[in-house]
């Protein structure tokens, strides 16, 4: 009856591929970032000089690859989001796939660039290291990947965890205004409340849930949150989405 | 908080904004397939090659690196140790010299030191001279406990008194001109290296000197008027 | 053998309902077209079938699949309107290397050759492609994929007159030679006319005709004679369009007359003989009654 019968995975790899070759621009404009992130940190290495000249002093400034971090991240949201646009969705229903495909490679590809913005970002803190020691006094206080390489995989372990949490997020966020753009009122609600009442509640409720990954010291514990969340976040949006009607104008 | 309440979104927005133009462009943009992936191909591997420099030069700086010192280190308090006449280490004692003065001693203003004064009540007209290095310590601490200091004690040039007759004078230290740079990773990415950093990301430390003078009774002082706060610094000690 | 089966099927959007209760058998391995005035829900029919989106009501099968979110339907069905979304980022070479990933009965030699006789080169963009060029390549796409159900929906618009021929000619031609189940919906029926087998009408929400485009004609009769004579004499069935054409009359009515009635208006000077189905089409649909005119006359009148 049928000539052609898929798996769900084969499927989904396929999706997969193509959503790479289509979304090339995704990874390009990280770069972009970073290199300005780069250019940007690199020229304000500028120091105040001591005013009390008579006296006896050090000048000290630091860099870090801080800024490339933060903006890796916000990449992050800003993609997740974009990821759930209609266009995106029209273009892989142009193809075989349902709304399980589709999902699963969207997974698949905020995975993999999820990974390349934690290689990345903790890559460019070599030539961040490179710029620094241009200076003459250079003091580098973070260890390279020949003293201790467990300490550089570890960084990008965490790194890509948060990216890939934060381009969940910005995923889940996009997918549910896209169920329905009251969500957009919902999220405002939500911001307006927390930021009126949330704050003034004892401890701040954002510290604790920053605090809840960012305060972890066991790293497999870490690994496990950030896997539960994720799949709680990736469930959320393959449900919303199960029930969406597509090339709907 | 009302302020980032506002801010914050704005700020989500303007990002979103060239980032979504950008990318859509460089969609629109009739680029191939593959230049993408030279693109990424090529960072990449930039970005390997910074690896294996950084290790490279790493190693030459390793070597200039200052001596750390830790919290109990610093909470030596050299003034109240000279008062008490209590031991002080050997390393913080730059010059121990001492100086035949007749009757009376003139001590020119000067900046950049501290001066105690010390009457015994002896007859002879020997001074006794002891100056204590200025201790350079910046706290860029690195460790989860104990704040780590770095020690630059030890590259500083420092003029010692001079001793003509009966007048004493503090030069004007040579320019003691000492500038770096730090580098550390963002503490997001060390959250399991134990390399968190919760020091100054950048600042300056200053320090003078501590002049010990130990002065017999016989010998009458001149010292000089002191006028301005940063200026000479005298305490003569009971 | 169906391919496609409807169990009162209904589609509503909140109040709004757009398909009302159909019940539907599309034959497997025929050309069907899908035809009906704007906004009867032809498109929306098309988009059920093909699984993006959920019927409201009613039990839907294609080739014994519930089509949402089947994954065997997709893989077996290709669905070409105007508004296909194709990555801005690919050249039309890149689109035929998508197409060759995702369908196994793709046939790219087909494609390469049919894009150079429609002089589209390979690698253009899809989004700088003028609208008849973009209908053309997604044609194009439709009939390279061979997919067991292929539907097009308008996929004519914008095509100049030899393209349109052309790629009825090709659709045909590929038909033929790998039989599938097509579902074609255009407005210009008179140029489909020779390809359909079977046709569907859709009309006010529901299906006001389906089955052989032989059995549509069939229904109507075209009445020829003077209108003094047609009004003597073809009074006996209801007339649904009535044309005046120098001195001859023409009315389109239906075809209830027995062999000896025709016999007799035949005698009568009347000249009978069969209509076009898109005759049968326009009068069935209401478009052949009065039309656009009367609104105008009616404001002249008064």
């Amino acid at each position: 009856m049928f000539s052609t019968q898929w798996s769900v995975n084969e499927l989904a790899k396929r999706q997969y591929l193509f959503k790479l070759s289509t979304n090339g621009a995704v990874f390009t404009t990280l770069i972009v970032l970073q290199i300005i992130g780069t250019i940007f940190i690199s020229g304000a290495g500028s120091s105040s000089m001591n005013e009390w000249e008579e006296m006896i002093s050090v000048n000290y400034t630091s860099i870090s690859n801080d800024s490339q971090v933060g903006l890796t991240l916000f990449w992050a949201l800003i993609v997740g989001f974009l990821l759930t646009s209609a266009a995106q969705r029209n273009e892989s229903f142009s193809f075989v796939t349902n709304r399980l495909t589709f999902q699963l490679a969207n997974f698949y590809f905020i995975c993999t660039a999820s990974l390349l913005g934690g290689v990345t970002t903790v890559l460019i803190g070599s030539v961040m290291k490179i710029v620094a020691l241009f200076g003459d006094n250079v003091i580098i206080e973070t260890t390279g990947l020949l003293s201790s390489p467990l300490d550089f995989f570890s960084r990008i372990l965490v790194m890509t965890a948060y990216t890939l949490l934060l381009m969940m997020i910005g995923y889940l966020l996009g997918t549910l205004i896209q169920f329905s753009k009251l969500f957009i009122a919902l999220f405002g609600l939500i911001w307006f409340v927390y930021f009126t009442f949330g704050i003034s509640l004892s401890v701040g409720e954002g510290d604790s849930v920053l605090y809840f990954y960012y305060g972890e010291t066991s790293i497999l514990v870490f690994v496990l949150k950030v896997v539960v969340s994720v799949a709680v976040l990736f469930g959320i949006s393959l449900f919303v989405t199960n029930r969406l009607e597509v090339r709907n104008p | 908080m009302m302020f980032f309440m506002v801010l914050i979104p704005i700020v989500l927005l303007l990002g979103l904004v060239p980032i979504v133009i950008f990318t859509k462009n460089m969609k629109r943009t009739r680029l191939k397939k593959s230049f993408h992936r030279n693109i990424i191909v090529g960072y990449l591997v930039l970005l390997l090659l910074g690896v294996v420099v950084a290790e490279f030069m790493e190693r030459k700086v390793e070597s200039h690196i200052p001596p750390k010192v830790t919290d109990k280190d610093i909470e030596f308090d050299l003034q109240s140790a000279i008062v008490e006449r209590a031991t002080i280490p050997e390393h913080l004692v730059l010059a121990k010299r001492s100086h035949e003065v007749k009757d009376e001693l003139s001590i020119s203003p000067f900046t950049g030191a501290y001066m105690l004064i010390e009457r015994t009540s002896d007859n002879s007209n020997m001074v006794g001279e002891t100056v204590y290095t200025p201790e350079l310590l910046a706290n860029i601490g690195d460790g989860d406990g104990d704040d780590v200091y770095y020690d630059f004690t030890d590259q500083l040039e420092i003029a010692l008194p001079i001793w003509e007759n009966n007048w004493m004078t503090v030069p004007k230290q040579p320019r003691n001109n000492i500038q770096y740079t730090f580098y550390h990773d963002s503490n997001i990415l060390n959250q399991f290296t134990g390399e968190k950093t919760h020091g100054y990301s950048s600042g300056s430390v200053s320090a003078a000197m501590m002049i010990h003078l130990v002065i017999p009774e016989s010998i009458e002082l001149n010292l000089p008027e002191i006028e301005s706060e940063r200026g000479t610094y005298i305490e003569i000690l009971e | 053998m169906s391919a496609i089966t409807l169990k009162n099927v209904s589609k509503s959007y909140r109040s709004i309902t757009i398909l009302d209760q159909l019940n539907l058998e599309i034959r497997k391995n025929v050309i069907t077209g899908l035809v009906g005035r704007n906004g009867v829900g032809k498109t929306t029919l098309m988009k059920m079938i093909a699984g993006f989106i959920k019927e409201s009501d009613g039990e839907l099968r294609v080739f014994g699949e519930h089509p949402f979110n089947s994954l065997k339907v997709s893989a077996n069905m290709m669905f070409i309107d105007d508004m296909m979304g194709f990555p801005d980022a690919l050249t039309l070479d890149d689109l035929l290397t998508e197409c060759d990933r995702f369908y196994e009965n793709w046939n790219q030699d087909l494609a390469v050759r049919l894009l150079e006789y429609f002089k589209l080169p390979l690698s253009l963009n899809h989004r700088v492609l003028s609208k008849g060029k973009r209908s053309t390549f997604n044609a194009i796409i439709g009939i390279a994929t061979r997919c067991p159900l292929t539907m097009f929906d308008e996929p004519i618009t914008g095509m100049d007159a030899g393209a349109r021929r052309d790629f009825y000619r090709a659709l045909l031609k590929d038909y033929i030679a790998y039989p599938r189940t097509i579902l074609l919906s255009s407005h210009h029926m008179e140029e489909m006319e020779d390809l359909l087998e079977d046709i569907l009408v859709i009309d006010g929400k529901s299906i006001s005709f389906h089955g052989p485009i032989t059995e549509l004609q069939e229904k109507f009769l075209s009445l020829q004679a003077r209108e003094s004579v047609l009004k003597s004499y073809a009074i006996r069935y209801a007339v649904v369009h009535r044309a005046n054409a120098g001195p001859m009359t023409e009315w389109i009515v239906d075809n209830q007359y027995t062999e000896a009635e025709v016999e007799e208006l035949k005698q009568a000077g009347i000249r009978v003989s069969s209509v076009s189905a898109s005759q049968a089409y326009l009068a069935m649909t209401g478009q052949a009654t009065g039309g656009v005119d009367d609104v105008f006359n009616a404001m002249e009148r008064q």
